[in-house]
């Protein structure tokens, strides 16, 4: 049959069996993603060039379309085709076939919301540049009485950017968690087991490694996790391996990917695997098995959250199977920081959305849910230990450390230091201290025992430098997610294998980077005065505004919200919400109101903003008010085919057959038509700890669409739903600008936003003239600087060490010196113990000069002596004399009332001291008497 | 120490004075920790590091620190609510820089908060006694002993009427109203020169201005040097400088005064946005007042020798090259924010300098370009500059329309010449002067060899934190031999972070110091827009669309090209490095030639920028190229289209022009200094004229003098 003879039927069902076919072979989303991303780059090009309106005929992409699926030309961007033609029915000419596929793949994408006809339906527009469109034609909109034509401009040019977003290849482009597991069995079983095993037997230990990893390989298979990506497996078998074997050489490694891309799982997994070997029922090696350091303590709730939910599943999977060697759960984890049980996490319990008290650990929900594994009292010991640096720093001299890491006879073997990016600056020497510091108790627990330094990060580009600076360590080894044609310099791996990316391009990401008007007054008219020349306005005939580069954030971030797309998951997650970052608690404030009260139309002619761009012509009924007072309503529904509302229903108004002066200014946005896009926000706003909505009522659920924050959530927060970010004015610096673009979209199939408002400043100036600094930044700017010898900060950090020693050597009086301020004990104990001090110096800071050394010594020693000074002149202290140290110490027991009269009795002294002083008072003459 | 032998006599504090400041340090800590507990109900305690964190005969760093999140420089200070209550402690740099008068700030419970200060005596002036709690307080005359007046403020106040405070507490209350705090009441009291929260009863209703919102503060502040401890180290470092840096030397006790003397408010009226400035004033006192903090850390000083670089910028100025045009508006810009702005209100708002000097660059390019009258701005008279106002903007779509003024900004010209035309005069002339752009010049050098040495020394230490830095903005009218630079670490007390850079000093090689300084002021992003510019002049616009599209691009190889182009930028960037630059410039290259009608267009806007760059003998701002390419003829139509669209001439769609922002894709964004060079956070200058009291140019050259100009 000719093509000419098939009917329109024929073509319905070819093109139906074809793209059934397609879907089978699971080519259908590769061929769609293809095709949206010509229209995305062409769109980006013309909106580059100042072309708001970009479009893309049909006839070109089809071109291309037959050209790369049919004819097998190379794509120039990346190099992959797909060939089609496998589809194509026999009865069909290629290129009817093809015709009609590609039809239907344009077809597919508009019923996605994620392309658009325009004009003749001949051409199409990318959902984003659509967005991006009105953005570009943006107006500052407060008044519907004014007249849209004469509302201020708010945007003076607009950039788009597209970048790939690349994942590590895992589940069927991964390797197998199987296969890897029994090579780290195979290769660990040929190595002799690490100190802290010592006196098992082999068989038990092998026994215990092969079921530890099994209950891994369980855990994973659960979460349909088998698929590692292969630096994951690296990690696995390379940490895993080093920390039940004996090893000789000291390393540190450093995990890197991008953000999102499971790095977590890839220090994690081999600390869980390591916990369930050393907690097995043949070993039972005790104390704690893994610290885990997160510089802030929202990051350390959120890591909490995510190994509770780990270890709750790993209990439900033991508690499912006799079979298996555990009775219980082995592992337990503690949250340690300032206010480490005044905190909440998601209940783990499948289905449950309650909330988890960390305080008690039992669902709010259902009491019967509860996570006993887990704790966040002070002090709690537990296999995995999750704390900030600074907490750590005080557990290192302190009874809690001392019960938590020293009292055992295994030292913690993990030591894992996250965002380590964070840690420059000031902050960053401490931290490089701290570790040195916790490094000598553990070897001074057990000398033999090697511990397993590990740390992470995404923006980083001197990984190994850092972290062998941070940990002290004599090297350190990247693991990484491998690029095309690149090696891993320490594994011996088939030349043809390294020519194969384990990185995978999921997608992309729009950056939009928007430059604001600069602050102006404008004058708008009213009423009859539009229809005047300006020069005949009276007084009374125009509103005088501001226009500020506030006014541009705030309607961008609203547009954003209604017009982007907003997607479901497979799980049903609704991604839809925003994350908008700027840089002051004062700012946040401001603006989260502001948003709020263009929301709410609060001050605004009692109208929600966005609802005057609404596409009312095809929103409402005829008899029904529309809130889009520009809208020409009746002029495109008289026009109206029977099954349309009106003429713009089925695709933007051509500005050739039917204009709409009012869709081509941008005051109407087209794709406001679902139900999410037509509902105001509800607002947000974060500071470090806090969470509230505009109007100060505290919050801690997730019932936002919109959340204005600070740098507080620009690490770690990892929300499925969040599907666009925005930063209002030049970030304060380029690695977390990525830090925070990266919140967005992250899931895999996210194609996320990021909105980057830019206005009159010379540094904003600067950054949207180098946008690419931004959006894809060369490694020079990546680079973190650790000053990890630093004296200054390191004197400090002996004179902590000291410490360190009383505490880890003789637990009981360095409590009594430490809480108690027993300054006797203390100057006992530094006398007596002087040249094991200066040792324990000498092996925690080994590079460190011995005159340092002794200075620190002497000058604390001096020290010890100035706290035994008498607190006032005799003359003051009457014949009670009291030295400095017992004034400031509270004794056990002490209350609030005894802290009262302590304070009202050195303020007496003080004052006594002061009347001597100035000679109103000659009580030494008077005492001496 | 069981004798009971009182504390030994220090040298700078009796031994009474030691132990009452170990009695102040314990109650402060019980102070607040009964605070804590009568609000948390817990046991009390005092652990170590809370010991040596109280006790000031714990000296640091021999102590254990109570947490890592270090006091800046200035300390910290506590805040309470004017109502009652204490609300935090704060860094003392951060609340004066937020809520001294005029200042507004969301923050504790996101409430809004403004410190408690009132009018005074004086109209422009706040009383400063109920929102502060002084620690110390003294006269600017045994600061600045010699002078009758400070020269550190554009007002330049009498000595004996100033005192500076440094406060001990801050109170602040929240002016909001309403049920739930949801609105605040602003007035501009024009009687008083205040900013209120109610309507004053002694304030007549035609004084007040009603604003729509708080106004946007910026506080105006200068540094000097207090002291700098007993037993400085110092360094030759002569030799290695050929001579500029005579030495260095380290102070671990040293202390500035950061003295905030004004508030810079821009105010959000019903009928007009204006600007109005806010001093400070101790009433009871009867004095001017500065508030301050007092930075106490470790300096590393540098003695700059002036002889020599007179020397170096004569050797600059040898050559004629835009350079010295460049300082002459610089110096341009920096008077009018003085005189005009601030010394006589003659702008009236901060916003309207720029656009004011924009405008008389512009009149510059129309001399330059003209065939009759002045050849430049600064051969003009006001009488000259008067008449060409209407040229600027002949129709409401051309010249100046396309950066959006309008009559409105013309006229407001034409009355500013006709009252402050002797004040132009004078500045116009004072730019003229040979003499003082080289005295600017000098000024400018150092303040970017500052500049250069804190973003060297922080690059060097390779902590990754910053310095703060001084100088003394006032060592022209000191007329000293020497000027002094410093810079210190930015925790209070020190981090011994400068220390490490002195000891360093003795180790570098003999060109290492000058050769650092050097790399600062060889701006990746200024060679990146140099080669750019000259690639898209050198070659037309299709070519280096082809270019851009090339393999070697998508893979970051060498472009020879690129390279060549690289090589020929000159002296002012020796230092870059093309390795360094290539990522950079193939990104750019990426955005600038995306397709073939943007590399045509850029390539005309580069070509234009190079042939007006010679005609003015300056570097064209926007604004001279948006007049240049009105004035040319387009023979590529397809270009013409393309100009016409970035010009939208005010279309019922926008109501504003992309030209200007379009022509800054290729022109410069790193003129005098950028985020990647120079600038820096905190600068003196900030907020008016950071940018143009830096040059990295004048810098390079300078230094390439001294090193044989490599």
């Amino acid at each position: 049959m000719s093509n000419a003879a098939m009917g329109q039927h024929e073509h319905l069902d070819a093109v139906k069996e074809m793209w059934e076919v397609l879907v089978d072979e699971e080519d259908h989303d590769d061929l769609q993603q293809h095709v949206l991303r010509w229209v995305d780059n062409a769109c980006k090009q013309q909106i580059n060039a100042g072309n708001y309106d970009a479009t893309v005929a049909l006839s070109d992409l089809f071109d291309r379309f037959h050209r790369t699926f049919v004819l097998g030309e190379n794509e120039p961007e990346t190099g992959e085709n797909i060939d089609i033609t496998y589809v194509f029915p026999a009865q069909l000419t290629t290129k009817t076939a093809s015709q009609l596929l590609f039809q239907h793949v344009i077809d597919k994408l508009v019923e996605r919301d994620v392309l658009l006809y325009v004009y003749d339906k001949q051409r199409v527009r990318s959902r984003v540049a659509e967005v991006t469109r009105y953005f570009a034609l943006l107006r500052q909109r407060f008044a519907d009485q004014s007249g849209f034509e004469h509302a201020p401009s708010l945007t003076k040019m607009v950039k788009m950017d597209i970048q790939s977003r690349e994942k590590p290849k895992w589940g069927d482009q991964g390797i197998d968690l199987g296969d890897k597991i029994r090579e780290i069995l195979q290769r660990a079983s040929t190595g002799e087991p690490a100190s802290e095993f010592g006196s098992v037997g082999r068989t038990d230990w092998r026994e215990a490694t092969n079921d530890a990893l099994t209950l891994i390989y369980r855990l994973c298979k659960r979460r349909g996790m088998t698929g590692l990506a292969a630096f994951q497996g690296r990690s696995l078998d390379e940490l895993y391996r080093r920390a039940v074997t004996e090893r000789n050489e000291e390393r540190a490694h450093v995990i890197t990917a991008s953000t999102g891309g499971g790095k977590t799982e890839a220090f994690l997994f081999p600390i869980l695997a390591y916990s369930l070997t050393a907690n097995h029922d043949n070993i039972r090696v005790g104390g704690v098995d893994a610290v885990l350091a997160y510089p802030r303590k929202d990051l350390c709730d959120n890591q909490f959250e995510r190994i509770v939910e780990y270890l709750y599943e790993i209990e439900q999977i033991i508690a499912a199977d006799d079979e298996l060697p555990y009775d219980s759960l082995p592992i337990t984890v503690a949250l340690q920081h300032g206010s480490a049980s005044q905190s909440e996490i998601s209940c783990p319990v499948d289905g449950c959305d309650g909330g988890m008290p960390t305080d008690d650990m039992v669902c709010d929900k259902d009491p019967a849910h509860k996570a006993d594994f887990a704790r966040s009292d002070k002090g709690a010991t537990a296999d995995i230990i999750v704390v900030t640096p600074d907490t750590l720093h005080r557990r290192l001299m302190d009874h809690r450390g001392y019960d938590q890491f020293w009292k055992h006879a295994s030292p913690p073997k993990f030591v894992v230091l996250d965002e380590v990016h964070v840690y420059t600056n000031q902050y960053g020497m401490h931290v490089a201290n701290v570790m040195r510091r916790f490094q000598a108790a553990m070897r001074e627990v057990d000398p033999d025992q090697q511990p397993n330094l590990v740390a992470s990060s995404a923006t980083i580009s001197n990984a190994e430098q850092f972290t062998e600076a941070i940990f002290g360590a004599p090297s350190a080894r990247e693991i990484t997610p491998r690029g095309k044609n690149e090696d891993i310099p320490w594994k011996e791996t088939s030349k043809e294998f390294r020519k194969e990316s384990e990185i995978e391009e999921i997608g992309w990401e729009y950056l939009i980077f928007i430059k604001a008007t600069d602050p102006r007054e404008v004058q708008v008219p009213q009423g009859e005065a539009k229809y005047k020349p300006r020069r005949e306005w009276g007084p009374e005939d125009f509103e005088e505004t501001n226009v500020t580069n506030l006014s541009s954030m705030i309607q961008v971030a609203f547009t954003m919200y209604h017009t982007i797309l907003k997607q479901e998951s497979d799980e049903g997650q609704l991604k839809n919400k925003i994350l908008g970052f700027v840089d002051s608690i004062d700012s946040v404030k401001r603006l989260g109101d502001y948003i709020q009260d263009a929301e709410s139309g609060r001050g605004v002619e009692g109208q929600e903003l966005f609802t005057l761009r609404t596409p009312d012509a095809f929103l409402r009924d005829e008899d029904e008010p529309g809130t889009n007072p520009d809208c020409p309503k009746h002029q495109f529904r008289s026009n109206a085919a029977s099954h349309e509302r009106a003429v713009c229903e089925p695709l933007p108004p051509n500005k050739n057959l039917n204009p709409c002066p009012v869709y081509e200014a941008g005051e109407c946005w087209w794709t406001m038509t679902d139900e999410l896009d037509l509902e105001p926000m509800d607002v947000y706003l974060h500071k470090s700890g806090r969470t509230e909505t505009p109007d100060g009522t505290r919050v801690e659920d997730d019932n936002w669409d919109l959340m204005v924050t600070t740098s507080a959530l620009e690490v770690g927060f990892d929300h499925p739903g969040i599907i666009g970010t925005f930063q209002y004015r030049a970030p304060m610096n380029i690695p977390g600008f990525v830090q925070r673009k990266g919140r967005g979209g992250r899931d895999p199939d996210d194609q996320p936003i990021s909105v980057v408002v830019l206005g009159s400043r010379p540094e904003d100036a600067f950054y949207f003239h180098h946008e690419n600094l931004l959006s894809d930044p060369d490694e020079r700017y990546l680079e973190i600087n650790l000053d990890e010898e630093n004296r200054f900060v390191r004197t400090e950090h002996l004179v902590s060490a000291i410490f360190d020693y009383l505490n880890v050597t003789d637990n009981e009086t360095a409590d009594e010196i430490y809480r108690r301020l027993d300054i006797e004990e203390l100057d006992e104990k530094f006398t007596h113990e002087q040249d094991e001090i200066a040792n324990w110096l000498r092996k925690a800071f080994p590079m460190m000069p011995e005159e340092q050394i002794t200075a620190v010594i002497d000058e604390i020693g001096d020290y010890i002596n100035l706290t035994q000074a008498p607190l006032t002149p005799a003359s003051v202290g009457g014949g009670d004399i009291q030295e400095f140290w017992e004034a400031a110490r509270f004794p056990r027991g002490t209350r609030q009332a005894d802290l009262e009269e302590s304070l009202d009795d050195l303020k007496f002294k003080r004052r006594l001291f002061q009347e001597i002083a100035a000679g109103n008072l000659d009580l030494e003459n008077t005492s001496n008497k | 120490m069981s004798d009971q032998t009182p504390l030994s006599e220090a040298d700078d504090l009796t031994q009474e004075e030691r132990l009452l400041a170990r009695l102040n340090g314990l109650i402060q800590y019980q102070s607040d920790l009964l605070d804590k507990v009568q609000r948390n109900r817990f046991r009390p305690y005092c652990h170590i590091p809370d010991l040596f964190e109280l006790d000031p005969e714990a000296t640091r760093p021999f102590s254990v620190p109570g947490t890592f999140i270090s006091e800046q420089v200035g300390g910290n200070i506590s805040v309470v609510n004017a109502n009652g209550g204490f609300l935090a402690n704060e860094p003392l740099d951060l609340m004066l820089g937020s809520f001294l008068p005029g200042g507004y700030k969301r923050r504790w419970e996101f409430d809004l908060w403004t410190g408690d200060f009132g009018p005074s005596s004086r109209r422009g002036f706040a009383d400063i006694n109920d929102g502060l709690h002084i620690r110390t307080s003294s006269q600017l005359s045994e600061i600045l002993p010699q002078s009758g007046e400070e020269r550190y403020t554009p007002f330049e106040h009498p000595v004996d009427e100033v005192s500076v405070y440094i406060p001990q507490q801050f109170i602040v209350w929240n002016p909001s109203v309403g049920e739930n705090g949801e609105h605040t009441h602003y007035y501009w009291d024009s009687a008083n020169g205040v900013v209120r929260n109610q309507k004053p009863e002694d304030v007549p209703e035609e004084e007040l201005t009603t604003l729509k919102s708080d106004p946007t503060s910026q506080f105006l502040w200068f540094k000097h040097p207090l002291g700098r401890g007993d037993s400085p180290e110092s360094l030759d470092l002569s030799t290695m400088t050929g001579g500029l840096i005579e030495q260095g030397e380290f102070n671990s006790d040293a202390t500035f005064l950061k003295s905030y003397y004004a508030t810079l408010l821009t105010l959000y009226g019903e009928e007009r946005t204006f600007s109005e400035v806010i001093r400070y004033r101790h009433e009871e006192d009867d004095a001017t007042a500065f508030v301050g903090s007092r930075e106490e850390s470790q300096v590393l000083m540098f003695d700059i020798d002036r002889s020599i670089v007179t020397e170096l910028l004569d050797k600059v100025f040898q050559k004629e090259t835009p350079l010295f045009r460049d300082l002459q508006f610089s110096l341009l810009y920096r008077r009018l924010w003085d005189r005009l702005f601030f010394q006589e209100e003659a702008l009236e708002h901060a916003f309207s300098v720029t656009p004011f000097y924009r405008a008389l660059i512009a009149v510059d390019y129309l001399f330059s370009m003209g065939s009759d009258g002045p050849d430049s701005l600064f051969e003009a008279s006001v009488n000259d500059i008067e008449a060409r106002l209407p040229s600027l903007l002949p129709s409401g779509d051309r010249r100046l329309g396309l950066l959006d003024y309008d009559d409105g900004e013309i006229s407001t010209y034409e009355t500013l010449l006709d009252e402050y035309g002797d004040s132009l005069e004078s500045i116009i002339e004072e730019c003229a002067d040979g003499e003082s752009v080289r005295q600017f010049a000098e000024h400018v050098f150092i303040h970017s060899l500052k500049h250069g040495l804190a973003s060297w020394a922080a690059e060097y230490s390779a902590g990754g934190g910053d310095f703060e830095a001084w100088y003394d903005v006032n060592f022209i009218e000191a007329s000293g031999e020497t000027v002094e630079i410093g810079i210190y670490d930015s925790i209070q007390g020190g981090a011994g972070v400068s220390r490490e850079v002195f000891d360093d000093l003795r180790e570098l090689s003999d060109t290492e110091l000058l050769s650092g300084l050097a790399e600062q002021s060889s701006c990746h992003i200024g060679a990146t827009e140099e080669t750019l510019v000259s690639l898209l002049k050198e070659y037309s616009g299709e070519y280096v669309f082809d270019l851009a599209q090339t393999n070697e691009i998508a893979s970051g190889r060498d472009v020879p090209e690129f390279n060549d182009v690289f090589q020929d930028l000159g002296v002012d960037f020796s230092y870059a490095r093309y390795d360094d630059v290539k990522p950079l410039l193939h990104r750019r290259l990426n955005r600038i030639a995306e397709t073939r009608e943007m590399a045509r267009f850029y390539s005309v806007v580069a070509e234009t920028y190079t042939t007006t760059k010679e005609q003015l003998n300056r570097t064209p701002r926007p604004v001279d190229l948006v007049f240049a390419l009105e004035d040319r003829t387009f023979f590529d139509t397809r270009v013409r289209e393309t100009y016409r669209r970035f010009a939208n001439r005010r279309s019922q769609r926008r109501d504003l022009s992309e030209l200007a922002e379009r022509i800054e894709e290729v022109t410069k964004q790193c003129i005098h200094a950028c985020p990647d060079c120079l600038k820096r956070d905190s600068c003196t200058h900030q907020y008016r004229y950071q940018e143009q009291m830096l040059d990295r140019r004048l810098l390079a050259r300078a230094l390439a003098v001294l090193d044989g100009g490599k």
